[in-house]
């Protein structure tokens, strides 16, 4: 819930309906882009706003992303400069149209479904229904879509600090999922020593966090979605998450240090 | 978890596309993220080839 500012002599306020932690859910456009762009290192985009989108999606969001970004560091998000935008082009596909979002590398954009996000108890709904049939992380709400597309650009930004001078290296571990699939196989490896009995195989690591953490990614294991799905499940678990997204998520952390 | 673990089978893993010729044009769009009643397929990058 909200509160409602009102100047009290001396003391700096907050903006009108905005929390001390997260956003209210009827907060208006000019707090929530505020909001984005000064705690979260995040633009939202006016397309949000002129396709009626619902900001209470992006209040449900901001509790989770500020929680990386107290752990991560406001300058993390500053480097990955996401931009938030309304896309009704990209989900048109037969197989799309029904998708959350979607997160293109190369503009730092993560695109977001009008039909899905023009009604925060739609994807509500939609979530609940994904996470009881274990497709996504346990706990995960509507707010959480947008967490795993930052889990995209955190891995995005592993690589493009590493490979800042070498294009043919950023191009080729992006294609190979390099870095996601090194943190999450140095995940299953340390927690096969630590904790034997715990996954009997790495499939079985990833599929502990979600049915899609363990999906096809252009025709080989999609290692990105497993980080983006531990990102989600840490972000909105704490240290209830599954212990392989715990070490995914120790994983992002060492290399952003 | 230790970053230089990581960098050796990051480093390991780039050095073995080099070696098939892999030869990707640009950086690639992640798949939409979908609802457990759809598939989103997985599509070949359009513009990457692998030797």
């Amino acid at each position: 819930m909200g509160t409602t500012g009102t100047a009290t002599q001396g003391i700096a306020q907050a903006p009108v309906n905005q929390t001390p932690q997260g956003l209210a859910d009827d907060a208006d456009q000019a707090t929530v882009q505020a909001y984005y762009k000064n705690k979260l290192g995040m633009d939202v985009g006016g397309s949000y706003y002129r396709d009626n989108l619902d900001p209470k999606i992006l209040a449900r969001s901001a509790e989770p992303l500020e929680k990386l970004v107290n752990e991560l560091g406001k300058d993390v998000f500053d480097e990955m400069g996401i931009r938030i935008v309304s896309s009704q082009s990209q989900f048109m596909g037969q197989k799309a149209t029904r998708a959350y979002a979607q997160t293109s590398l190369q503009s730092h954009t993560i695109a977001v479904n009008p039909n899905k996000f023009n009604d925060y108890n739609t994807i509500k709904a939609s979530m609940h229904t994904d996470v009881h049939a274990g497709y996504h992380p346990t706990g995960c709400k509507a707010g959480d879509v947008i967490v795993h597309e930052v889990g995209h650009n955190l891995e995005f930004l592993i690589n493009r600090r590493i490979n800042a001078n070498n294009r043919l290296n950023l191009v080729l571990a992006d294609y190979n999922q390099t870095y996601s699939k090194a943190i999450v196989q140095q995940a299953y490896s340390e927690l096969k020593k630590e904790q034997p009995s715990l996954y009997s195989t790495e499939k079985q690591a990833r599929k502990s966090i979600s049915g899609y953490a363990d999906s096809l990614w252009n025709g080989t294991v999609a290692y990105t979605e497993c980080l983006a799905e531990a990102v989600a499940d840490y972000a909105r678990n704490g240290q209830n998450a599954k212990p392989m997204s715990l070490k995914i998520w120790q994983g992002i952390k060492s290399m952003l240090k | 978890m230790d970053k230089n673990d990581i960098l050796k089978r990051a480093n390991k893993d780039i050095a073995k596309a080099k070696a098939r010729g892999d030869n990707p044009k640009g950086i690639t769009d992640r798949d939409p993220y979908p609802t457990s009643n759809q598939t989103v397929k997985t599509k070949k990058k359009p513009n990457s080839q692998r030797a």
